[in-house]
């Protein structure tokens, strides 16, 4: 611009700017004449002018001092703290930012993390956080972050640790969608550092993805062990409130609600106070003291947000929240994604258990389950690479086939092959150890699936399964109450495992709750509670609301599955409700076209539970279709060989394996796996499969435990292994319906399979 | 850094308007201590019901940093001239090595929120700003010069206006307009990013 053009726009500025508003536009028309230009750059002056506010009102030292104050980002930058030159901020979180910095001493770089003034007021505070973080350190386990120092300078106290060259795992989610075994990888490293640190008594206290980094080679690393403590004495009558936060910091327990509880409000940030609450434990939120169940229900809570892309305990306010947490049930994950496997399902819930009694009890129990749901995930998916897929028209034939899977996992996959994969990897998922899928294509079927659909179609009153752990029960109950389901049948499936502890506290609570199941299972419009007559039995107010508002009220024939039904074995009224199920068995009899005639009771149960119950006359059903699951023959195992693309060769290879294994269908299986997988050879699990890090080594450590719950049995296997009988009819119908040991009759008793047998010898002589 | 005198520091700011570039080497590590120092009180002061005295602590701070008066400078005006200059290129460079920090490390890349965001309140802000004061400088060198002396280097209109030899009105008519041109400046940067 010309300075000249420049000098009349200032001097038109500088007269109408002191001018008032109305005579501004008279003045500028009448000066600028016909030179709009001008009277447009004036006026869009004037107009700024107007806009500008506080512009540079204050001097620019004082706005880089608040600036510097507000974010508080930078105020380490270039300074040294002792032997520390600060070199850059990585992150800033309510417990602090941490800094990356570098040992001057040592020339390694390290991460800084400065704690919160309002945190390290209390010396004894700061005392007991350090030697907890100082413990959590000390176990030295890969998936723990090393604390290097914990120092002090001029008044500022801070956290020196390794540098973690990658991201948090909220980063890592917010950037893009994990896959599923991505999750679980997550997860089990995360276990496994929660593991060590359990059991040298120390808690985490916050675990949630903020706390988790996830370095760039694929190592998951737990922060801030211990350092909740800093922050603690959560009172629960304060929790319900977010925005009227006490004023005290030390009087709430997270870090970001201690900074929040500042008086001055401007920083209060209910968004940030809620990412804690979403993962603190119920127990934690009652008043308990934090256990190691705290940490599991905390990292179940990561788990579930991770596969459904959102927190399991949500609401519109931290209360809400908080609420949720103490009183809700999370929807399913199956809601969030169609390809969610069921065992995944179960895990979650039981680490999401309100009362952590029925929690996970361990960390290891929540690991171990994950691990198995990981590999078999993986191993599908490299079946997946090695076999041709199947033609659409096979798909649709079978029971269950899934539409397409529409989930946001899949959906914001950004690899079409991962895609694929992913999905097949999930639609053919079977847990070893849990239950074989619908649509599975290495469910093997034996000649029990042909006798239990019968008994099934021809509507018999009690259909009972029984077998050793892991032989295959829930599976063929599965199939055999989606069998019936296709024929028109009204089906109910309860899982005692999955009743709560107070649905035990007595017989009434269990009739009542078994009651309610079904009525809700049933849709119907009744409450049995409602109907429940305090004069009567609770067996007779059930058998009441079963024949009038259940059997007599519909055609359709009731198919009702009852699974792990031996959880009933260890409890005082088992006999209470079994003797009520037979009851009904028996008024069909008397009234063979009476509405009785409808109900068909698929009762599922493991007879491991037989090694306690030492007067087997107790068994506790002997009327109904009896069925009895056993192991795999020769040709069955070879044929699941088959279907997982014959990772046994020939027939030599095949005959090994199965001396090894025997037909014991989850050893079977998970061999296979491990074998497809490239994992283990053949000859490796000969040699090595009785160590306990082996594959099986969860499934036989097992053995040794309800074998050490009775001497007497103890003995008798040993006398077996050194080759001198001496059992009698009690302990062989004991050890084989716990499915330790095989055989015909007494004198023939042995270990199921080769590898009980040296595991056992290993381990009893 | 304690033991640095007044005197010292005005020797330096002295060198440095002579030309001296490493005299500003010496002079930046006090400056950004006196901004973490203020930084600091701002962040921990203890209760909220104390009234924050950042302004006052700034001038406080800028006076002990460079006293006039311990020097033989050619007239007052000169002396606020180079502490402006000092403080401008300052504040703008740390301005510039944080942003560019907070980005990563990754090319400077100016960005404004939205134009009623400003007073200059981030270190992006104190970037574009220097950058449209240079605009401004090559279209009217004095309004540039007015901007710097108040906003960088914190003087009154009167003072300005005595350094410049000139009357505080003047000072104030100039300082309106060059304000209205900055801003409107800012403001059509940030729609052009935005």
């Amino acid at each position: 611009m010309k300075s000249e053009r420049w000098q009349q726009i200032n001097d038109l500025y500088c007269a109408a700017v002191e001018r008032d508003e109305a005579a501004r536009a008279k003045f500028l028309a009448e000066a600028c004449d016909d030179d709009f230009e001008l009277r447009r750059e004036v006026e869009s002056l004037l107009e700024s002018n107007r806009d500008a506010g506080e512009f540079l009102s204050s001097s620019a030292l004082d706005v880089a001092a608040q600036t510097l104050a507000t974010d508080q980002d930078h105020f380490l930058i270039g300074q040294k703290l002792g032997a520390y030159q600060v070199l850059s901020l990585l992150g800033a979180g309510g417990m602090g930012h941490i800094y990356l910095a570098e040992d001057t001493r040592l020339n390694r770089k390290v991460a800084i993390k400065l704690l919160p003034r309002e945190f390290t007021q209390d010396q004894d505070r700061v005392r007991r956080f350090k030697q907890e973080a100082r413990a959590a350190s000390a176990l030295n386990h890969p998936n723990i972050l090393t604390i290097f120092e914990i120092g002090e300078h001029e008044g500022l106290q801070f956290i020196v640790t390794e540098f973690i060259d990658g991201q948090t795992l909220r980063q890592r989610f917010n950037g893009s969608a994990l896959k599923l075994t991505e999750v679980l990888d997550i997860i089990i490293q995360t276990s496994g550092a929660l593991a060590a640190a359990h059991e040298a008594g120390i808690v985490h206290r916050d675990i949630k993805p903020e706390n988790l980094m996830l370095r760039r080679d694929g190592y998951v690393k737990v922060l801030d062990f211990g350092i909740a403590k800093l922050t603690e004495q959560f009172v629960a009558g304060q929790t319900t409130r977010s925005d009227s936060l006490p004023s005290s910091s030390a009087s709430f327990r997270t870090g970001r609600v201690g900074r929040a509880g500042r008086a001055d409000s401007v920083r209060t940030d209910p968004g940030r106070v809620m990412g804690t609450a979403r993962y603190i434990s119920p127990d934690s939120l009652l008043g308990l003291e934090p256990d190691g169940r705290s940490d599991i229900f905390s990292l179940g809570v990561v788990l579930y947000e991770l596969v459904a892309g959102r927190a399991p305990f949500e609401g519109a306010t931290t209360g809400a929240v908080l609420a949720a947490i103490l009183n809700q049930e999370p929807l399913p994950l199956l809601r969030y994604s169609r390809a969610v496997p069921s065992e995944l399902e179960r895990i979650v819930e039981k680490a999401l258990q309100k009362d952590r009694d029925e929690r996970y009890q361990v960390i290891k129990d929540f690991m171990i389950d994950l691990k198995n749901l990981k590999l078999e995930l993986e191993v599908e998916a490299k079946l997946r690479r090695n076999t041709p897929p199947p033609v659409p028209q096979q798909r649709k034939s079978k029971e269950h086939s899934l539409p397409a899977l529409h989930d946001q996992i899949i959906e914001t996959q950004t690899s079409t092959e991962d895609m694929a994969e992913s999905v097949e990897a999930r639609r053919k998922l079977e847990p070893v150890g849990g239950a074989v899928p619908l649509d599975s294509e290495f469910y093997i079927e034996r000649s029990t699936d042909r006798e239990f659909h019968e008994a099934i179609e021809r509507q018999d009153s009690l259909v009972l399964v029984k077998g050793a752990r892991q032989v295959g029960k829930t599976s063929l109950l599965a199939r055999g109450l989606n069998r019936a389901r296709r024929r028109g049948a009204r089906v109910v499936l309860m899982d005692f495992q999955s009743l709560s502890r107070e649905s035990f506290a007595s017989s009434e609570k269990l009739i009542l709750t078994l009651a309610e199941t079904l009525a809700d299972q049933l849709d119907l419009d009744v409450s049995p509670s409602q109907m429940w007559n305090s004069f009567m039995s609770p067996g007779i107010n059930f058998e009441r609301f079963l024949r009038r508002e259940v059997l007599s009220k519909t055609d359709a024939p009731i198919v009702w599955g009852l699974d792990e039904v031996d959880r009933l074995f260890n409890c005082d009224f088992g006999s209470d409700l079994f003797g009520l199920f037979r009851s009904w068995h028996n008024k069909r009899a008397l009234d063979p076209e009476g509405p009785w005639k409808r109900l068909t009771q698929v009762i599922a149960y493991a007879t491991e539970a037989h090694l306690f119950i030492t007067d087997l006359n107790q068994s506790p059903f002997n009327v109904g279709t009896r069925l009895a699951l056993d192991d795999f023959n020769y040709d069955q195992v070879a044929e699941l060989n088959q279907r997982y693309g014959a990772p046994l060769k020939d027939r030599a290879e095949l005959a090994r394996y199965f001396r090894l294994v025997g037909g014991h269908p989850y050893l079977v299986r998970r061999g296979l796996h491990e074998m497809t997988a490239r994992r283990w050879t053949l000859s490796r699990l000969e040699a090595e499969a009785d160590h306990d890090e082996g594959p099986f080594g969860d499934h036989l450590r097992r053995l040794l435990l309800s074998l050490s719950q009775d001497p007497s049995l103890r003995e008798v296997v040993q006398n077996v292994l050194q080759g001198k009988p001496s059992a009698n009819t009690d302990s062989f119908y004991r050890l084989r319906s716990a499915g330790l040991m095989a055989g015909e009759s007494v004198r023939d008793l042995r270990p199921r399979c080769q590898l009980y047998a040296n595991y056992l010898e290993k381990h009893l002589l | 850094m304690d033991a640095v005198s007044p005197k010292e520091i005005t020797g330096w700011l002295k060198a440095w308007s002579n030309g001296d570039a490493a005299a500003l080497e010496r002079l930046v590590p006090l400056i950004y201590d006196e901004l973490y120092r203020l930084a600091r009180g701002y962040m921990h002061r203890e209760s909220p019901g104390h009234p924050l005295q950042v302004t006052a602590l700034v001038n406080e701070a800028y006076l002990r940093l460079a006293n006039w008066k311990e020097a033989q400078w050619e007239n007052r005006a000169h002396f606020f001239g180079v502490a402006a200059q000092l403080m401008r290129r300052v504040l703008v460079d740390f301005a510039r090595r944080r942003d560019y920090e907070k980005r990563g490390g990754g090319h400077r890349h100016v960005q404004l929120e939205e134009a009623a965001l400003l007073p200059i309140r981030r270190d992006a802000d104190f970037v574009a700003l220097d950058d449209a004061l240079k605009s401004l400088s090559a279209l009217d060198a004095r309004k540039a010069r007015i901007v710097e002396l108040k906003f960088f280097g914190g003087l009154s209109v009167e003072e300005i206006a005595e350094a410049l030899q000139t009357s505080p009105r003047t000072v104030m008519r100039e300082w309106n307009l060059a304000r209205a041109w900055l801003f409107r400046e800012l403001s059509r940067s940030g729609e052009k990013i935005l």
